[in-house]
């Protein structure tokens, strides 16, 4: 089948009453249950899964892909307003997201937040269309030892995002590495601090992690404020309008972020949090003023939301083309084609392409829905940073430890969501920086594993790390990243 | 206190009004099942049934499955077809609750440990839930679990990167001889694929050197079309779409019965390796805590035997490509039994729990 | 004296960073010496590479004071900052930060604890009381403590609370969170 016909085919069968009606329907439920902590894009469509059932293939396959688009939107709402990233793909996003609403700026960052998802999934949507088969071949060239070299990379980024005392930033960062190592030891049967309990054996869930560091520190500290979460000394600037101005002006960045953020879809295992963390890193480096950033800066919300909305279409690919999903949200959709009978295969990029591009159709139709629904409904939500903070506090609390529970049914996360929500309050406090430890958090499990399983592959040689070419270009980004800030005035010095 | 029985009685109401609804609607039921909604939770007449069992006996509130995998997994999108199916036959609601995690110990364990009324059954997958035991010996007794009856199976394939071009079991066994291979990837140290591979090498006598051992089937085929293992373990409906492509050549079925989406292909039995079914043959089950009497058992397992056996589960079996079957509580129990003796018999744990190689 | 005196106290003779500090040495030292009880080596490297550096890192942190000068730079400053003038700025800005801060000030709703030491306790009670009884069962509860503590109007107490046990009825129905059972009371299901 041709590339136009099948095209044509997809849009056919897209652009016909009720399907564009479930594309609207699962973005809007998507941004819903992504606002809320806990629930997030997994857990919201696997309870949708079932309900589908009546549905013709195509259309459930939609209404699960819109949700899924719709909650990496959706996160960043809860992350604006009340520093609760409601989806992983939202943790970075809440570095200046908040503090932007902290300066009256909610609406702006909402519309920033909204602008951004909506263009890099348009433009990263539309690459995919164009270049699928290639991106297929990146996904395989993507092995253990990349892997290990990719979660590298990302705790690199620590050097970054550190203000201040490096020592205290890298103390952090490895305190985050250390609490991964609880629960059973990947690729052996080691029970490594669990006491014995159960509820320990997978370890420190990172979500639970998030929302302690971030909703239940801030809310700590906010119950002493007086007035709302934006500073009364602000005014509610800044228009939706102004906002989506802000977002245009920087296309460079966007659609950087956008594309960091469909690469590391691509490649599964890392998702959507990793993804927000490289693009927020990456807008960091290549700053000129990188100490703006973490003060309520837009290019950080920008960067953020355009790297996990690239992220989606990204992730469909292994998904689709050999049924191996690179997140949660994926292995729901995943368990959502076989429920429908819509086998995962090469043959969607090939024979079955039509039904691919339907899902990448209204991926892109979904972007407008969040464009759309952010600009004149979210942005509105801007008001609850004006509402008393003893009104959110409670309210927050009830979400942030029931979607907490919500997780996997195990009050080890609600735990964990109370112990790093009163240390990572002290962190805040002392300068110890919240982002390294989380990118320890979130990157620790990747890294060891694959540092293992590359030792298993090479028999115990560290040089599986350099004898690939991908392998030896990601040491040197990663070499560069961390002494490129030494080197480079030196470097500059030299050539003058 | 007084919560608990005012809840048991709001559960005996609801029991009556479905009756009622059945009743009614009794005629329309063919018609009308495959559309209602199984969120699990009540609040959807649909769910209403035809109450058959009647009278006084088994049961009388609603029967809770635990899925010990996650919301949308494989284990669960069965059990989320089924569900609802017994839940019409018993006349109860049939709610799930997904408690993951600990190698599926966690929720297995929730169920192990619940009463032993029938209330509370458990969805797991011998020999995988009980090896996970094995290895981490837990205080319930999962040999002792009452049977209710078994769902589905997978075999346990061997697919290879093309690269390699590996012909069959019997020239993947002289290529490791010949020392040509040394790599065998699988699933997670410690785990059923792990345990596998070790038996293959004591029993086949297949010599890999070194055990490579990924975070699932996907991961595990995913790692052998990228050629960083030459060849991988897996099930056959996650080798599927890979074999299919070309992507991985299958190598090997590994049960004696077979694969039924590789159904040309021998099984290395007829090769004349020993037959190791009670590893590679993956049961999917439901079952409860040791000592459900035997009237509720029989009243379950009659009600998993009639929702396996409908014409809708017939229908999603068709339309999707799933495996679907029924085996009585007996079987179940005699998989699980003959998971604890034979493998603690042809492995030795200890040297899985310390396994380095 | 008062309850609030106490803190002020505790909290200017205690700085709570050496607290954070002891905390991470303490489980660091903790995570290396159990590894040696590991019974694969393998699982036991991980842990001890990250958990010595966290060892090194609060030594370093933990001695800021009696460090010698360039190591003292070293640990305490930014270490990007290699300009001498942004290195003074850089340090008269941290030690603007560490004015005592929400902990001590005095509650702003007059009661006898600072709002974060309540905020917190009431949030290990909502989370205690949860994991007793469920966590539904407490949502109320502990909403209705919190903002009678904050002396919020009434008739917003009321709609709080009925916020609050609506959005917990939606996690118990329609994602069938089990948040009804507590692991003493309720065991089999408050609804």
């Amino acid at each position: 089948m041709s590339v136009i016909q099948a095209l044509l085919e997809a849009v056919a069968l897209l652009f016909t009453w009720p399907t564009m009606g479930y594309v609207v329907f699962g973005v809007l439920l998507g941004i819903v249950v992504g606002a809320l902590p806990g629930v997030g894009a997994a857990l919201g469509m696997a309870i949708v899964l079932p309900l589908t059932l009546p549905l013709d293939p195509i259309n459930a396959i939609i209404i699960l892909i819109g949700m899924y688009s719709g909650s990496m939107y959706g996160g960043s709402i809860s992350a604006i307003l009340v520093n609760v990233p409601g989806t992983g793909g939202a943790a970075a996003t809440t570095i200046d997201g908040y503090p932007m609403a902290k300066k009256g700026e909610a609406v702006q960052a909402l519309t920033i937040s909204a602008t951004a998802s909506a263009i890099a999934g348009l433009f990263t949507v539309t690459t995919l269309i164009l270049f699928s088969p290639v991106l297929i071949e990146i996904v395989l060239a993507f092995g253990s030892p990349q892997y290990f070299l990719m979660a590298i990379l990302g705790l690199s980024m620590i050097t970054l995002v550190v203000r201040g005392s490096m020592i205290k930033g890298l103390t952090a960062g490895a305190f985050g590495l250390m609490l991964t190592t609880v629960g059973i030891a990947p690729n052996s049967p080691e029970l490594r601090y669990t006491f014995g309990n159960l509820g320990l054996f997978d370890g420190i869930d990172f979500i639970a992690a998030l929302i302690g560091v971030f909703a239940i520190a801030e809310m700590i500290k906010l119950s002493s404020k007086e007035g709302g979460i934006a500073d009364d000394r602000f005014d509610m600037s800044g228009s939706a309008l102004s906002g989506v101005k802000q977002t245009l002006n920087k296309p460079v960045l966007l659609l950087k972020s956008g594309y960091i953020g469909m690469l590391i879809g691509a490649i599964p295992g890392a998702g959507a949090t990793v993804a927000n963390f490289f693009a927020y890193g990456e807008a960091v480096r290549s700053s000129k003023d990188a100490e703006s950033f973490g003060t309520g800066d837009p290019r950080g919300v920008l960067a953020a939301e355009a790297s996990n909305n690239g992220m989606i279409g990204g992730s469909l690919v292994p998904t689709l083309s050999f049924g191996i999903p690179g997140s949660a949200a994926t292995a729901v959709l995943l368990g959502g084609l076989l429920l429908h009978g819509i086998r995962p295969g090469p043959d969607l990029f090939d024979a079955e392409l039509a039904t691919t591009y339907t899902f990448l159709l209204a991926l892109l139709i979904g972007n407008v829905v969040i464009f759309t629904a952010g600009i004149s409904m979210v942005s509105r939500l801007g008001i609850v940073t004006r509402i008393n903070t003893d009104y959110i506090i409670p309210i927050v609390f009830v979400l942030a430890i029931i979607g907490g529970f919500t997780l996997s049914n195990n009050w080890i996360d609600i735990w964990t969501l109370m112990v790093l929500g009163i240390v990572g309050f002290f962190m805040v406090k002392y300068d110890y920086s919240i982002i390294a430890f989380l990118l320890g958090v979130i990157l620790g499990p990747i890294a060891e594993e694959n540092l293992m399983r590359s030792l298993q592959i090479s028999d115990g040689s560290y040089l599986i790390f350099i004898t690939q070419p991908l392998s030896l270009a990601l040491v040197i980004i990663t070499l560069l990243v961390v002494f490129g800030p030494f080197i480079g005035p030196k470097v500059k010095q030299l050539i003058d | 206190m007084n919560m608990v029985n005012d809840s048991g009685s709001n559960s005996r109401k609801r029991r009556q009004f479905l009756k009622a609804a059945g009743a009614v609607s009794a005629a329309g039921m063919i018609g009308l099942a495959g559309c209602t909604g199984d969120d699990g939770n009540g609040g959807n007449g649909g769910n209403g049934g035809n109450g058959g069992n009647g009278g006084d006996g088994f049961p009388e509130d609603d029967v809770e499955i635990i899925v010990p995998f996650g919301a949308g997994g494989g284990t669960d999108v069965y059990v989320r077809e089924f569900a609802p199916l017994m839940a019409d036959e018993l006349g109860v609601n049939v709610p799930i609750d997904n408690v993951e995690g600990a190698a599926s110990l966690r929720g297995t364990g929730e169920m192990m440990l619940s009463e032993a009324d029938g209330y509370t059954l458990g969805a797991f997958n011998p020999p995988s839930t009980p090896v996970s035991e094995m290895v981490n010996p837990q205080d319930w007794p999962l040999e002792d679990a009452t049977g209710i009856g078994l769902y589905a199976e997978d075999a346990v394939v061997l697919v290879g990167n093309p690269e390699y071009d590996i012909e069959d079991y019997d020239d993947l066994f002289n290529r490791y001889e010949s020392g040509d291979l040394e790599l065998f990837g699988g699933l997670e140290r410690g785990g059923l694929y792990h345990v596998m591979a070790l038996v293959m090498q004591a029993e086949h006598d297949l010599q890999w050197d070194s055990y490579v051992g990924y975070g699932g089937t996907a991961a595990s085929v995913q790692a052998a079309i990228s050629g960083e293992v030459p060849v991988a373990l897996s099930t056959d409906t996650a080798a599927n779409a890979a074999v299919e492509d070309g992507a991985v050549d299958l190598v090997a079925v590994l049960p004696s019965g077979g694969s039924q989406v590789f159904a040309d292909t021998d099984p290395v039995t007829e090769l004349g390796y020993d037959e190791l079914d009670f590893l590679v043959s993956l049961g999917r089950v439901v079952a409860g805590p040791p000592g459900i009497p035997d009237e509720a058992q029989q009243v379950l397992e009659d009600a998993l035997r009639v929702a396996m056996e409908s014409d809708e589960m017939a229908e999603w079996a068709e339309d999707t490509g799933n495996v679907i079957m029924f085996e009585d509580g007996q079987e179940v129990e005699n998989r699980i039994q003959a998971a604890y003796e034979t493998i603690p018999e042809v492995v030795d744990l200890d040297d899985i729990r310390d396994a380095s190689n | 004296m008062s309850i609030e005196s106490v803190f002020r106290t505790l909290y200017d003779r205690v700085n709570m960073e050496y607290g954070l500090l002891f905390l991470m040495l303490i489980s660091a030292s903790y995570m290396i010496w159990e590894s040696f009880n590991f019974r694969i080596g393998q699982a036991a490297t991980f842990p001890r590479l990250t958990a010595g550096f966290v060892v090194i890192g609060t030594i370093l942190l933990l001695l800021r004071p009696i460090l010698p000068e360039p190591i003292y730079s070293f640990v305490a400053k930014d270490a990007r900052a290699l300009d001498v003038s942004e290195d003074f700025e850089e340090q008269t800005r941290e030690e603007e930060d560490i004015e005592p801060d929400e902990v001590t000030s005095l509650s702003t709703v007059d009661r006898p604890l600072p709002d974060a030491v309540f905020t917190t306790l009431a949030a290990i009670g909502y989370v205690i009381g949860g994991y007793v009884a469920g966590l539904f069962i407490m949502t109320p509860i502990f909403v209705a403590v919190y903002t009678s503590w904050f002396r919020v109007e009434l008739w917003v107490r009321g709609v709080l609370v009925a916020i609050s046990v609506a959005i917990a009825y939606a996690f118990l129905t329609v994602l069938n969170v089990s948040i009804d059972e507590g692991e003493f009371l309720f065991t089999g299901g408050l609804l």
